[in-house]
């Protein structure tokens, strides 16, 4: 007869129902699989990799005290992706609305330079990468972030960040104006360094 | 169909997200330390704040056999004291001793001072007494306040002309020794609130009743416990740190005028005081009110009519307007004041910890008052005076980068019943 009735952490939901029961075991395991994941993802949505950590920890105290308003097992990861890209919008919430409409960007875009910005986006050093999107204004690259790399539509967008759904489109064009110009000094600029150093 | 603007946007995207897919870095192990660390802190507060209310009670109710052995005799010598003197090798003697030296029709003789003139009862020095025969074996020992006396005063202590106001204070009764001594020690013990033992003179003078005397002894485990109640209206104030980016400038912050609305908070208190200690729970209304503007790259230049110019940056105005309501627990210690000190009775220190609703923020407060003492009746007393206190914690306002550090003085009523 087992006294002491051994829970098992193996499966995902297993990991979930001892997060519910606030098992520490269980948090960690959970922390475990998913940290360096949303890890990423802080990053992409902060200024500095300090702020991505902040951003994480916030992050996982919210999953860990709201656990339990998640319904299906199988949804943990959109749940978790959607949780901490919200605690992210939240960490910027002073500064993103305020610095996307203050910026006067020319918007027309050759096809030749969207080449270019995607071919040096597939070239460029991940840590390149990261720090010319991390240098876009607070706002531009939230926007970037939602539609772009992770999906949002711009109706999500739009209520997500308490503006207008035209009004998201119009920054989304601003921003992915201002990464490509961005993006284009970078590849020069590692070019050059690359030769030199070749 | 794909507008024109929404292709590069697509190929862009999907560029991105490629890169981005398996993009884990790998997360420094502090991190975890502070998730658990803080998510443990929650159960450590609850474990902690019971510990400290355990303690507390246990100080309120500390059972009297422990405390009533407690209190120590300070001796004082005093020259030229040659009207009472203390026997030597013996502190104190019990009714059976004093009934037996007295039924020989000795009397006792109560210590006088020339040299003290301070007296705490006001009836005392103005009656004029009769010095009667020395009890050469007896010494009367009283609390410092009531055997200090205006000088050339001397007490009746024997016959039917003693004056109730003394006797009726705590008195304790000595035996002596047969050698008078010239030099006196006076038994007094220490602090305003400790007691003698109870002791009818009557017993000493020969009185038959003796034996229905009992000493009684007074000490702080049977100090009533008050019910307290308290308002307050507390202008607030803050310190605010601000964390000013290059991409987030703060200008043109303003705050609430000191006495206004906007600024002026609320707090109730309601607990009880035993052993001058005070457990307190409270409710407040936080009142925080600013203006300020975030600056934008635009600037506005303005001809000065010194022919120069001045650039300002133009800012989005923002407002923050944050009604609180605080639910706390605080402990106080009440410090009696020495008297006629500025007409004030009693101080207070103390610390005090609230949760913010609905931040639910946690906060930690020192606190202090003064008070004085304007209604005192049979039951209850009244007191009024300034009260402040200080949050040793940071809220976060708004964006990370702007935290207010409150701290409140204003004006405390206080009611007690005993």
């Amino acid at each position: 007869m087992n006294l002491f009735k051994k829970r098992s952490t193996g499966s995902l939901a297993d990991i979930i129902e001892g997060c519910r029961r606030q098992e520490r075991r269980a948090q960690n395991t959970f922390f475990d699989h998913y940290k360096n994941k949303l890890k990423g993802l802080c990053f992409r949505y902060a200024k500095t990799e300090a702020e991505a950590d902040d951003i994480l920890q916030e992050s996982f105290i919210k999953i860990f005290k709201n656990i339990d308003q998640l319904r299906d097992a199988e949804s943990v990861d959109g749940w978790v992706k959607s949780l901490v890209v919200r605690t992210a919008i939240n960490y910027y919430h002073a500064t993103t609305k305020k610095e996307l409409l203050s910026t006067s960007i020319e918007l027309n875009v050759t096809d030749i330079e969207l080449n270019d910005s995607c071919r040096i986006i597939d070239q460029l050093d991940m840590e390149v990468l990261l720090k010319t999107l991390n240098s876009l204004p607070d706002g531009y690259r939230t926007v970037v972030n939602l539609y772009l790399i992770d999906g949002y539509t711009h109706q999500q967008i739009g209520e997500m960040l308490g503006i207008s759904e035209g009004t998201s489109k119009s920054q989304l064009q601003r921003g992915r104006v201002l990464l490509m110009k961005k993006l284009q000094k970078t590849g020069i600029e590692d070019y050059e360094y690359t030769g030199r150093k070749s | 169909m794909n507008t024109p603007e929404e292709n590069p946007d697509d190929q862009l995207g999907r560029h991105l997200r490629e890169r981005f897919d398996d993009f884990a870095p790998e997360v420094d192990e502090s991190v975890r330390r502070n998730i658990f660390g803080s998510s443990a802190g929650i159960s450590t507060f609850y474990y902690w704040g019971a510990a400290i209310v355990i303690v507390l009670m246990g100080l309120l109710y500390v059972p009297e056999n422990l405390k009533s052995g407690g209190h120590r005799e300070k001796v004082f010598s005093l020259s030229e004291k040659k009207e009472s003197v203390r026997g030597k090798g013996q502190d104190s003697v019990s009714s059976n001793d004093i009934r037996s030296k007295t039924e020989n029709g000795q009397s006792v003789s109560t210590p006088t001072r020339s040299n003290f003139s301070a007296n705490s009862n006001p009836e005392f020095p103005s009656k004029k007494m009769e010095t009667g025969p020395v009890n050469p074996s007896l010494t009367v020992v009283q609390p410092v306040s009531r055997i200090l006396v205006p000088e050339n005063e001397q007490i009746n202590k024997t016959g039917s002309g003693v004056p109730a106001a003394i006797f009726n204070e705590s008195t304790t009764v000595e035996t002596k020794s047969e050698e008078l001594s010239k030099q006196t020690e006076l038994h007094l013990l220490d602090g305003r609130d400790i007691f003698f033992e109870k002791i009818n003179l009557t017993s000493v003078i020969g009185i038959p009743e003796v034996d229905s005397m009992t000493p009684s002894v007074k000490n702080y485990s049977t100090s009533p416990t008050e019910w307290i109640f308290s308002m307050a209206a507390l202008p607030t104030f803050q310190i605010v740190h601000l964390n000013s980016l290059p991409e987030l400038s703060y200008q043109n912050v303003k705050f609430a005028p000191a006495l206004s609305a906007r600024s002026i908070s609320y707090k109730i208190s309601a607990g009880i005081e035993k052993r001058k200690f005070q457990l307190l729970l409270s409710y407040g209304y936080l009142r925080n009110w600013n203006t300020y503007e975030i600056g934008s790259s635009r600037i506005k230049v303005d001809r000065q009519d010194d022919q120069g110019y001045t650039a300002l940056p133009i800012g989005e105005l923002h407002k923050i307007d944050e009604k609180l309501h605080l639910l706390g627990l605080s402990v106080r210690r009440t410090l009696l004041l020495p008297d006629n000190f500025a007409k004030l009775n009693r101080a207070t220190l103390g610390a005090e910890y609230t949760r913010v609703w609905p931040t639910g923020q946690n906060m930690y407060w020192a606190n202090a008052g003064i008070a004085r003492q304007i209604v005192d009746t049979q039951h209850s007393r009244i007191q009024i005076g300034p009260y402040a206190q200080y949050s040793f914690s940071k809220r976060s306002v708004g964006a990370h980068t702007w935290k207010s550090q409150p701290y409140q003085v204003g004006l405390s009523v206080e009611v007690r019943f005993k």
